[in-house]
Parts: structure tokens; sequence; C-alpha cells
């Protein structure tokens, strides 16, 4: 059931009704039992396997806090959190490996027979599983002792999917002190349902789309500049992709009077890589902030001095590594998180001569030329986010043709032979140019952007005048019409995860 | 005002908001309706699209063009690919008009893919919207066979504007029967593709090479026509399966009877004159050609109709861009011979255009 | 009279992190939020806070959640200080 789907609407809309008509004690009965339903159309068997992690975490959790082998409850959590996402997640990792074993002592397998699914949104889960143990672990939270709450936190169809990444207090709190929705979280909720969903099916779907098969394995075929586009374009899909589908969820999520993490914050527009990882997926980098990047930087402090190496490039650096490894356990993954890693460990050498400036207070020309450079850099990391690592070199080997200016100038004269991928070769002269069809897209995602980061907080659009509600509505609304017309729905790229 | 409240549940509404949006779409539309019913360059941008296939826009573009310039039409050309490269109106209309010193007004409505089945839904609705007084449907074997599945089959059968022309209203039928806007943007429906450079490259050179008459040239000649079909082939694999045990189709010549009841119209079936090399495909080529000939023949004659045969048809290897397609040489040798006949029916009395 | 808490705090912060020592930090400027203080220098914050003062700031409450000024963060060392005395 994709959430910009009208059967996803429907189950919505059935399941405000029951939720909105039942006295107050029953609500979270609804949702859990909505969840339940939303989960179990996907897989049953998954619905299954994720309840019994759900069931483990929730029984280590009331261990945990009875104060006795603490150590050990609290490491068998972590094993079996770990151990069923490696289990599920990883299954194409290790998979072959068994089945050449297996074959190797004269057993034979299926292809079919050794396939292991992963249930959906486990990954998210593990994480908000093993916060909430360490949270225990540490008594920052009482243990839930209620199984229905600790289930309808694991599996809160909104959430369920592809986060935000939620703390079980937060959460906890909120089922059981069921919020008024008025008029005004009404406005926001769908304003927030609105907007992501004209970021996700106006903006990242169509880029998802037009991105030709073999950008991202035979980079070699394209001219730099033509790469440089698409790269670009695939930058703007998966930020609108994910940061759309969180405005929806948190509007849905704000209809039952529940509010979840705000999860993008305008992350093309930072200024420096510790505001990107403010700005971008920001629960899951909130969670590796509080239980890797913080412990880790604690226990070496108190080893070495804030100068010491170790202290400057093992914390950023690991952390943004099991950020990789979270997203896939492969090489060019790791390569990813490396890259972030490395970022911000560059980023932080300065700081220990250079007086201090908020980014908002440093020039606006330093601002200017820190977005940029924080932005291309970025974009440069999507390539092994997205491919594998021989590809990755090819790919940015490619880009640095652009300060080829012969090459380039040959690329975009109108004879010009230019691989437009697909297997597709230029006829008419526009296709010489990066394609107009990116720019089309990327503006109003980036008129949408400059709004946000002007008004942070989405309740503003309450003090809009009615005229310019009715008018951002009928455009939006319009838009969704018209690419609905295009093309079939792309799965959101974060729900692989 | 809409009030509902309960124990977690406290909303107003007005529905101002819902009537201001209204208001402003409405404005949009008209705007966007506006901006599509300027006069674009028929050569550069696609023709307005009914969502189907840009084939069938392109021809409906042309044919709407046609009436216009000439104030109607009296003969229109359907069938598939065989006829869209087939039978030039132009050569028709200029044989015709020698022969009889009567002007005769053709288009050629062939379309890619559109076998008999899909066929019949479409003479229907540009016969209904056009009024010629003559059809010819250009037929051959394969239109008989209820293995034949390929083409527009599918998507004819559950296309929105076809439903809507044919009599079963969807408000989205009705939407693209009625907006330019809608229309021009349908046109332009695979601009979300990796493939859309290579797919507008390609309508770009169908609306330069498709004539005011609706037909186009094929410009390919066939290597070697008599080959056998080769088994490892693709296409030739698919077409020797599907022929193998060759069977007319009853369902099949319910569509034939369906184009031959076009009520107070004169329909012409004429027989494609593709290569006998064509004949390798099917199981048992001479009994197969016979049962579909005879059932074809009695088919027209019960209902009134006209069919005109081929076999008396000579077309050199050099006029074939395959078995089964005429080229750019051999299209004017059916058309003149096509005329001929239509000649022969006018001083019969049997036609009047 | 013994520096404040929050003249202490701000005292390090100008000298340590923001290498800044003619400055001195206005009670309520906020310092996360502004980008001032990052994930790195919470930290030494925090292990500062925990030296001189003795008391725990959590890794989970680093963040413009639980303080953001030097007057919050102040209130909170004050409040836990009592708690354990």
């Amino acid at each position: 059931m994709a959430i910009t789907s009208l059967a996803f609407a429907g189950f919505v809309i059935a399941t405000l009704v029951a939720y909105h008509l039942v006295p107050s004690t029953w609500k979270k009965y609804v949702l859990l039992i909505a969840s339940l339903v939303f989960y179990a159309v996907f897989s049953w068997q998954s619905l299954i396997a994720f309840s019994l992690i759900a069931l483990s975490n929730f029984l280590i959790g009331i261990q945990l806090s009875k104060e006795q082998n603490k150590t050990f409850w609290l490491w068998l959590g972590i094993l079996i959190n770990i151990t069923s996402l490696i289990v599920f997640k990883y299954a194409d990792f290790y998979l072959p490996q068994v089945k050449a074993v297996l074959e190797n002592a004269n057993i034979q397998t299926s292809a079919d027979g050794l396939k292991i699914l992963l249930p959906i949104g486990l990954s998210f889960f593990v994480m908000q599983g093993m916060s909430y143990l360490f949270d225990i672990n540490k008594k920052r939270i009482p243990a839930i002792k209620y199984f229905p709450d600790f289930w309808l936190f694991a599996l809160y169809f909104p959430k369920l999917l592809s986060g935000p990444m939620e703390r079980a207090g937060r959460f906890i709190k909120q089922i059981n002190q069921p919020q008024i929705v008025d008029t005004k979280t009404l406005e926001t909720s769908l304003a927030l349902i609105v907007m992501g969903t004209v970021r996700k099916m106006v903006l990242a779907d169509p880029l998802t789309s037009m991105l030709p098969s073999d950008v991202f394995t035979d980079p070699e075929k394209f001219a730099p500049h033509l790469l440089a586009a698409w790269l670009l374009a695939y930058g703007f899909a998966i930020y609108n992709d994910f940061a759309g589908y969180t405005n929806i969820i948190r509007g849905v999520s704000g209809l039952f009077g529940i509010s979840l993490t705000q999860n993008f914050n305008v992350p093309y527009f930072a200024r420096d890589f510790t505001e990107f990882w403010q700005r971008w997926h920001i629960s899951f980098s909130n969670w590796l902030r509080d239980y890797i990047f913080y412990p880790l930087t604690r226990v070496l402090r108190r080893k070495f001095d804030r100068k010491n190496p170790l202290n400057v490039i093992l914390p950023p650096f690991t952390t943004m590594v099991v950020s990789g490894l979270w997203h896939g356990l492969n090489p060019h993954m790791i390569v990813w998180g490396g890259l972030h890693g490395l970022y911000q460990v560059i980023e932080r050498i300065p700081s220990f001569w250079r007086p201090t400036i908020p980014p908002a207070k440093r020039p606006k020309w330093r601002q200017w030329l820190g977005g940029l450079v924080t932005f291309g850099m970025a974009m440069l990391a999507w390539v092994p986010f997205r491919a594998d690592l021989p590809t990755t070199w090819a790919f940015w080997k490619q880009l640095t043709l652009l300060f080829n200016i012969p090459i380039l100038k040959k690329a975009i004269h109108p004879r010009s032979f230019v691989y437009l991928g697909s297997e597709q070769s230029n006829l008419y002269r526009i296709w010489s140019f990066p394609d107009l069809r990116i720019f089309i897209l990327i503006i109003p995602s980036l008129l949408i952007d400059i709004w946000q980061y002007r008004h942070p907080d989405i309740n503003t659009i309450r003090d809009w005048s009615q005229w310019a509600k009715a008018i951002a509505l009928a455009m939006s609304l319009l838009a969704i019409y018209l690419v609905s017309l295009a093309s079939p729905q792309a799965p959101f790229i974060y729900q692989g995860f | 005002m809409l009030k509902l409240s309960t124990k977690s549940l406290e909303i107003s509404l007005t529905g101002k908001l819902v009537l201001k949006t209204l208001f402003v779409l409405i404005v949009l539309i008209g705007l966007l309706e506006g901006v599509a019913r300027l006069p674009w360059p028929t050569d550069r941008i696609p023709a307005p699209s009914m969502g189907t296939y840009y084939i069938i826009d392109i021809e409906l573009s042309r044919l709407a063009d046609y009436v216009q310039e000439n104030d109607g039409v009296d003969v229109i050309i359907f069938g598939s690919s065989l006829a869209h490269s087939g039978l030039d109106p132009e050569i028709i209309e200029n044989v015709f008009q020698q022969g009889t010193g009567q002007n005769l007004r053709v288009f050629n409505c062939g379309v890619t893919g559109m076998s008999l089945l899909p066929a019949t839904s479409f003479v229907k609705i540009i016969t209904q919207s056009y009024n010629p007084t003559l059809i010819i449907h250009v037929t051959e074997m394969r239109d008989y066979s209820s293995l034949t599945t390929g083409g527009l089959i599918h998507s004819v059968a559950n296309d929105p504007w076809f439903h809507y022309k044919l009599g079963k209203f969807s408000p989205k039928g009705w939407i693209i029967d009625h907006s330019m806007a809608m229309q021009r943007y349908l046109s332009f429906r695979f601009w979300v593709r990796d493939d859309f450079p290579a797919w507008y490259s390609l309508l770009q050179k169908r609306l330069v090479d498709i004539t005011p008459w609706g037909f186009e040239a094929d410009r390919r000649v066939a290597d070697d026509l008599n080959a056998s079909p080769d088994p490892n082939n693709e296409k030739d694999k698919y077409m020797l399966d599907a022929y193998e045990d060759y069977q007319v189709a009853p369902e099949r010549v319910e569509s034939l009877k369906d184009v031959l009841s076009q009520p107070d119209k004169k329909v012409v079936i004429v027989e494609m004159p593709v290569h006998s090399a064509a004949l390798q495909y099917f199981g048992d080529p001479s009994e197969d050609y016979q049962e579909y000939i005879t059932t074809i023949e009695q088919t027209v004659q019960d209902y009134g109709g006209k069919f005109i045969s081929t076999a008396n048809l000579n077309i050199p290897n050099i006029g074939y861009s395959n078995k089964f397609h005429l080229n750019q040489d051999g299209a004017p040798l059916f058309s003149e011979f096509l005329a001929q006949e239509l000649v022969h029916l006018y001083n019969t009395g049997w036609y009047q255009p | 009279m013994s520096p404040s808490i929050e003249e202490q705090i701000s005292h390090f912060i100008c000298e340590e992190i923001i290498h800044q020592p003619e400055r001195v930090l206005a009670s309520t400027e906020p310092l996360l939020s502004s980008g001032l203080l990052d994930s790195f220098s919470l930290m030494d914050i925090s292990l500062f806070v925990e030296d001189n003062f003795g008391v725990r700031i959590d890794d989970t409450e680093l963040n413009v959640d639980t303080f953001d000024t030097l007057e919050e963060l102040a209130v909170l060392i004050r409040n836990r200080m009592d708690t354990a005395a």
C-alpha cells in the first residue's frame, strides 16, 4: 500500500473515523489494530517476525529495569537486534556463501528456497529498539510494562516503513495522553500532507523515472556536463522522495494528535557538514549522535586531549561509517559514510585555532561559499551511495572532465555525438545540453526549500491569507493530478532499508 | 459551518477555503485551456493526444485538418501499419479523378498495431465524427486469428477516451475529449521517462513523414524475402508459434461484421497484398489461406459490402519492406490498383461519393 | 566573590572552544540553535560541567531540547546540584 495511493488515503480515513469516535482509553488499540492490518497487507509472515523482535525488546526492557545482570540483558538485546538486522537485511551478502557451502556438501537448494525477505521497517525499528534498551539501561526512561503500548511503538503505521526514528519515552507519552486535534492542527497536518505529496509525486517520482538506466552503471559513456546534471537530478530525487514521505506521514500522524519528529530541514542549504547532518534525516543523525558519537567521544576525551587526532577523527568517522553500514553492508556504503565522516573531520580542524562564528553570523560570501561547497560535496557523495565502487571511481573520474575545456566544448557542439543514456544518442541540438526537465523540477524544489528556510515552523502557514492558501492548494492539486497521468508511482528510495 | 466535536476532535470548517480553491482551479484550468488552444506549430509540437498511442493522435490531427481544408471527407481507409504505409490517398484521389472526372476526398487512417479487433472501435468513432460515405478496411490473415494479441488490442480495450466515444461515460474520458489542455498535456505524457529524448525525436520524425493525407511511406527495402522464417529469431518464432495451427476465429469474424455494419455507409474490405513468402508462417499455407479468404468473401457479401481481392496484383520484391509491408515503391502500385477498383465501383453505381 | 556558574562556563567556552577570550556570552544568547556550539564542543562542555560542578549531563540531553542558553544550562546544573545535596 503506497502512501500516495488512494487505498492508503481510504485506510487513513477509516482509521481516523474509528479513532476519533471511540472512548479515549480505546484509541491506542484502534491505532494498534490499524497498524497490524497495515503491516499484514505487506506480509503476515514478516508481521510475525517483526512482532517477535518487538516482544524480545519488550521483555529485555523489563529485565533491564530490574537492575540484575544488566550487562547481560543489554548485550543480549543488542545481539538480538543486530542479528535480526544481519539475518534479514544482509541476506544478499551471505546467502550465496551459504548456498555454496551447501552445494559443496551435495545439498541442492533452489534460488527461492534460500530467499529471506526483509520485514519492512525492520532497519528503522532495530534502531528504535536499541535506543529503547540503552535508555532503560541509563535510567533515562522507565521500562514499558504493557506490551500493547510497546507493540504500537514498534508498529505505528505512519512511521513504520521509513521512520522517523522515534524515542520510546516521547512516543508512549503521546499515545497515552491523546492530543485534541483542533482546526489549527488539522490545517497544519493537511498542509504537510499536501506539501509531502507534491515533493514525492510531482518532484521525486519524475526525477527518479527520468534518470537514464545506465547513468550509475556506465557513467563513462556520458559527457561530463550531462553526468553532472543527472547527479543533481538524483540528489534532488532522493531528497524530495524522503522529505516528501516524512511530510506525509507527519501530517497523517498529526490527524491522530500524535506529533512525529521533523526529519528534514532544508539540508541542501547547509553551510557546512555539521549543519548538513542537523538538517538531513534528523531522527537518524540524532540517534547516531546520542548513541555512538557522544559515548565514543566521551570515552576518548577522558583518555586523550581534545586536539589528539584520535579525538578528532574517530568519533565522526566511526559514526558516519556506522550510518553507511546501516544503509547497506557493502563497500560503497562504507565509502559514502566514510566520506561524510571525512568532511566533518576536515571541517573540524580549523576550529582548533580559529574563532568560531555561527553560520548565520559569518560574512555573506562565506555563507554562500560554504553552502555551495557543502552542496557540491554532498552531491559527490551520493555517487557511492547509489553505485558500486568501480562505478563510483569511473563516475568521479568522468566528472573531472568538467574542467577539461576542449572536451566540454566538443561535447556541447551541435554536431557532436552525445550519449543521452538508456541506449539513446542525441539527434537534435537541444539534447547536447543538460536535460531541461531536470531544472523544471529542481526549481520548484528550491522554491519550496527557500520558503521553508525562511519559515522553519510549518505552522506559519496558518497565517497566510485564505486566497494564498487557495492558490497554493489549487496549484498543488493540479500538479499532482497532471503528474499522476504521466507515469506510475515509483517506490520510496528509502523504503528498502 | 461544519463542526466536528468528539473527545479528541474539535474542528470547525466554513468551507470558504474549498470554494476559493475551486475558484482558483477553474481560473488555472481556463488559463491552461487558453494557452493550449493557441496555434502551435504542428510540425514541431506533438499532436494533441487522446492518451492511447501517438500515431492515433497524429492521424486524428491530420484528419481534422484535412476535413477542415477539404470541407469534409468521402473515403477513410482503416487498418494497421499495412494500410498506414500501403495506401497513398493522394494517388487514389488523382487516379479516381482521371478515371471518373469526379473529385474524391480520401484519407488514410491506418495506425500501426491496429489490427481488426481494436479497429472496430476506431472505425465506429471516426465514422460517427466525420461521416464518410465509404469505409475501406485493409485486411490480412492474422486479423482473424485469436492468437493475434499484440499491438493496440489491450490499450484500446482499456482506454477511457475510446470508451467515452463509444458511449461509456467516464469523467476522465469526458475531460480528454473536451479539454485541449488535457490533450496537449497527454501528448507530452512521456516526459518523465528516461527514453523521452528518443521518443520525442521519433515523434518529430513521424510528424514530418506522415503526409496531410495520413499516409507515411516506408523507406526500407526487404533483404531476402524468400528466406525461410528463423525459429531462433524472436519475431519469427512468435509468428510461427501463433500461426502454426491457424484457424479463423468466430469472434474475429464478429469484428468484421461490426465494421461492415456501419449505418448508411458503404464498406469495402480489401485484401492486403502481402508477399507470398508471408504464408511460410502458417502451418498449412494453402488451406489456411482458403479458409480465410472464403470466410471473408462470404461475410462481406452477406453484409452488403464489397470484397476486393489482390490475388492478381503483382508487386515486385523491390516494393516490399518485409514480407507483409509495402514500401515507397510498392505503395503506389497498391494505391493505383485500389483506385481503379473504386472507379469500377463508381461506374457500376455501387458507390457514389 | 567566586564566579557564577554562567561566568565559569562562558569563560570556558570563549577560551577553549570558540577561541574568543575577550568575549563574554550573554546568559540568554542562543548557543546551540545559532550553531555556535556543535556536537564536538557540547561534549567538551559536558565534561567541563562534570569535572567542575559534579553534575552529569546525559548524552541524550546534549541538544537544544534540553538547553540552548547559559541561563538554561545553569538552571539545569543548579537543580542537579541541589538534588545531589
